[in-house]
Formats: C-alpha cells, sequence, structure tokens
C-alpha cells in the first residue's frame, strides 16, 4: 500500500502561538504551503523549474479540518499524497498534519491546485514526467478519507447588503512569495484577526470572554482561492454569519478587491469557544445566540 | 547504519533572504534551533518531559559552516545525531541539505547544558536521558566528517 511522504517537518515556537495559548491558525497554513512545495518536488517540480519558468502551483480549494491544538514546544510532521492528477488541470492531494510526539493528528488539509503561468494568470497543463510521477505516488489512502460534506448553510457567492465589514487593508511586500503573490498564510492571517470583528457585531466583547477564561479555536476551514492577490492590492473583508449551534458556529468571509469589488478568496469557518483551563469546548455564548438573527438575516437574504 | 535522524524539512521564504539575496545566516541557526526539538525528543526531552519536569536542554555554544548559499524558495532538510553526552552536557551534530541538489549546505555542531527550568541552573541529566542520548552516537566515520566540513 502507498505511503504519504514526509513533506514537512518541525516545531510549534512560542511567537508562534497566539492569546488563546496554541499555535495559530495562519502557521497551520504556512507549514502546509511549505509541504505543498515539498511535494511539488517530489512530482518533478523543484525550486528551479519555478525559477526558470516563472510559474506557480497555486491553490484554488483548501478543506482544513482542525483536529488538535498545537502547544509551544510540540514536534510535528506533515505528510502528503496525491489524490489525482488532471493532465489539464486540478492537482488533488492531501497533506496531514500531526503531533510527532503523541502520534496524534493535528490537522487534515485537502487541497486543490493548478500549475499557473504567472503572466496570463491562466491553469497551464502539466509537464508529461508529472503526470508519471503524480501515478505513482497516487493511491487510495483508506486510512486518511477525504473529509466529510460540510452541513448547513452555505456562503453565498456573491457580496450582499448586510455583510459586516471587519477588515480594511491592503497586501504588504513582506507578506509575498517570490512571483508578488500572497500565499494562504496571510489570508488566514486577516480572516482570523477579522473573525474579532464579527464577535464584537454579535455582541461578545474579548475583555469579557477572557474574564471567563474561554477562547475560541476553529474546527473547519473551507476555502476557495477565486484569484491570486498581489503585493500593493488595497483588499477588504466583508463577513456574515451562517449559523448557530449549540457549540459550534459558523460564519464566512469574503476578501475583496477594494477597488473594484471583486471576490479574491471565500472562507467558511465553524469554530468553538473553548474553556482555557479546561480545553474543551462549551456552548456559545449567549449574546452571539441574541445577537445572531440580525447577521443571519443579513446573510440569508443571498442563500 | 547512520544514527542521523531527519529533524527539520522546510522551505527558505523570501522573508529569510538578505540583500545579497540569500537566506541571512540568522535562519540557518534558527532552523538548527528547530531540529533541535526533535533530536531532543529522539532522546527521551520530550514536550512533555520538558514540561512537566521542568528541565531541558540549552545550548551554550554553536559552531557553523555555511557551506552554500540558500535562495528564496530551496527546499532544506536537516538530520541530526548527538556527538557525546556528558554528566551535564550533550553536543549534538546537525548537517543541512539542499533538498533539490543534495548539496550540503550547512553543518552545526551545538554544544547544550542540561538545565532546571525553575531554578534557572544546570544539572545532571537523568541516566536515562544520557543513556538515549550515547545510543544515537553518531560513528566515528560520521564524526571524522565532522572534522572534514570543519564544523
Amino acid at each position: 500500500m502507498k505511503q504519504p511522504v514526509v513533506t514537512y517537518r518541525g516545531c510549534v515556537n512560542a511567537w508562534e502561538c497566539d492569546q488563546w495559548g496554541h499555535q495559530n491558525v495562519q502557521f497551520y497554513l504556512s507549514k502546509a504551503s511549505d509541504a505543498q512545495a515539498a511535494l511539488g518536488a517530489a512530482l518533478g517540480l523543484p525550486p528551479s523549474y519555478f525559477r526558470q519558468a516563472r510559474r506557480a502551483v497555486l491553490p484554488v480549494a483548501d478543506r482544513i479540518l482542525f483536529r488538535r491544538e498545537l502547544r509551544a514546544g510540540d514536534i510535528l510532521a506533515i505528510r502528503s499524497g496525491v489524490r489525482s492528477l488532471d493532465p489539464a488541470g486540478t492537482l488533488r492531494f492531501f497533506s496531514a498534519m500531526r503531533n510527532e510526539d503523541t502520534g496524534g493528528p493535528a490537522a487534515f488539509f485537502e487541497t486543490q491546485a493548478r500549475l499557473t503561468d504567472l503572466a496570463s494568470g491562466a491553469a497551464i497543463p502539466w509537464p508529461e514526467p508529472v503526470l508519471e510521477r503524480a501515478a505513482a505516488l497516487a493511491g487510495p489512502f483508506p486510512d486518511i478519507p477525504p473529509p466529510p460534506d460540510i452541513t448547513g448553510p452555505r456562503a453565498p457567492g456573491r457580496v450582499a447588503e448586510g455583510l459586516v465589514l471587519t477588515y480594511r487593508g491592503s497586501v504588504e511586500s513582506w507578506e509575498c512569495d517570490e512571483t508578488g503573490t500572497m500565499p494562504p498564510r496571510f489570508h488566514i492571517a486577516r480572516f482570523a484577526d477579522c473573525a474579532n470583528q464579527l464577535f464584537r457585531h454579535l455582541g461578545i466583547a474579548k475583555g469579557a470572554l477572557r474574564e471567563q477564561n474561554i477562547g475560541t479555536a476553529a474546527l473547519d476551514y473551507d476555502i476557495l482561492y477565486r484569484v491570486p492577490v498581489q503585493v500593493g492590492q488595497t483588499v477588504e473583508i466583508k463577513s456574515g454569519l451562517l449559523e448557530v449551534r449549540e457549540k459550534v458556529f459558523r460564519f464566512f468571509h469574503h476578501l475583496l478587491d477594494s477597488a473594484s469589488g471583486e471576490i479574491l478568496t471565500s472562507i467558511e469557518v465553524a469554530a468553538v469557544f473553548f474553556d482555557l483551563t479546561a480545553r474543551k469546548s462549551v456552548p456559545a455564548p449567549e449574546a452571539m445566540r441574541a445577537n445572531a438573527h440580525r447577521l443571519l438575516v443579513a446573510a440569508s437574504g443571498v442563500i | 547504519m547512520s544514527n542521523f535522524i531527519e529533524t527539520f524539512r522546510g522551505r527558505v521564504t523570501p522573508q529569510e533572504c538578505d540583500h545579497l539575496g540569500h537566506m541571512n545566516v540568522q535562519f540557518y541557526v534558527a532552523k538548527v534551533s528547530d531540529a533541535a526539538w526533535t533530536v531532543m525528543h529522539a532522546i527521551g526531552m520530550t514536550p512533555d518531559y520538558i514540561r512537566t519536569r521542568r528541565k531541558a536542554l540549552a545550548a551554550v555554544r554553536q559552531d557553523i559552516a555555511y557551506l552554500r548559499e540558500l535562495k528564496a524558495g530551496d527546499l532544506v532538510v536537516i538530520e541530526s545525531g548527538v556527538l557525546e553526552a556528558g554528566e551535564k552536557k550533550v553536543t549534538f551534530y546537525h548537517r543541512m541539505n539542499n533538498v533539490e541538489t543534495g548539496v550540503l549546505a550547512m553543518t552545526a555542531k551545538v554544544l547544550t547544558v542540561h538545565m532546571d527550568l525553575d531554578k534557572r541552573r544546570s544539572e545532571p541529566l537523568a541516566p536515562e536521558i544520557r543513556e538515549r542520548a550515547e545510543s544515537l552516537r553518531l560513528c566515528s566515520g560520521q564524526a571524522y566528517r565532522v572534522r572534514e566540513e570543519g564544523a
């Protein structure tokens, strides 16, 4: 049976942890991007290929399941495997992040990516040797099944009145890769940041949460990278609530080009509140339930 | 058989590169630091051990040979082993290779001292840690390579 290949190995540093005492989501993504590059090399697309060809493997969709918190000092590895490769378009692969001390899963990434010509932005066919290598690496990987489908209301594919403006800024050079494109990490950094603005609109104050010893943690991300985000671009984020269950609540963000209003990236998030001592989820605060209808109504008009 | 274990696998980011167009020296050290937690785990000094017993190894001296430059986007792997284990000290050896070219880019010899994290003082290693460190010692041929590489 085929085994996934090790595509990242490292640790969690104290400066990668946030106020909730665990590795911030953006560093799950940066490590997964390193893993993606390593998988690219295993498929016959090493760094030198991209320097000469002005091409990049860009993610177009990513589903992420967060399974366990990681703390400063934890050691981890990512193992990746190819699900399928459409010669003309999409590479589907997974990356499984594991705590190498406990052996427990930390996160799963189910990713779709395309080989992209940077000048035109168009997807281009994969070179023949890559197809052969992908076939050799592809497997059913029964131990690592694709994530289950998302249940519940889905994010609208357009921007409606009533969504909350939760971020406004621009893309800096130090956030971008060698090609001037903003990698997933800095999308997620913005999304994690602007979730706090959404909470504020729901009547949840960070100070009150801290007094109750409650933090928040993401469970599930569903990301669509629609248009690559480039250095210098002015961007904003508009957010809405999808549903509030007993513990799990779901919301979404659209990252927009400020000038054109075009949606560049969309993310649906499922998250929970959790007790910072017990590290166990707790019911969503009453304030969120009480205020939810306003934002649910706003979003439901376009679902 | 080699006693080297893989302790880091990652990538050079543009943010780690300086105006000379290559990865700045500080990030070689940063990657060795990342690798250190996995090689410590291999000798029994696990994240849980460090948190509950409040003891860890702290670097007190590091000899590095920068052998090749690395550029933004390069993939690197670090393998590590033990050169020597004493009453209070463990000396680790790390070698970093460019994944694409296979070329050796850096070697580092790091002398660490066993430290109590509350007393902030050095103290002897637990016997089982010292024993496991001994078992990960690089063989003489590998140690010879260390001298050849000038680390």
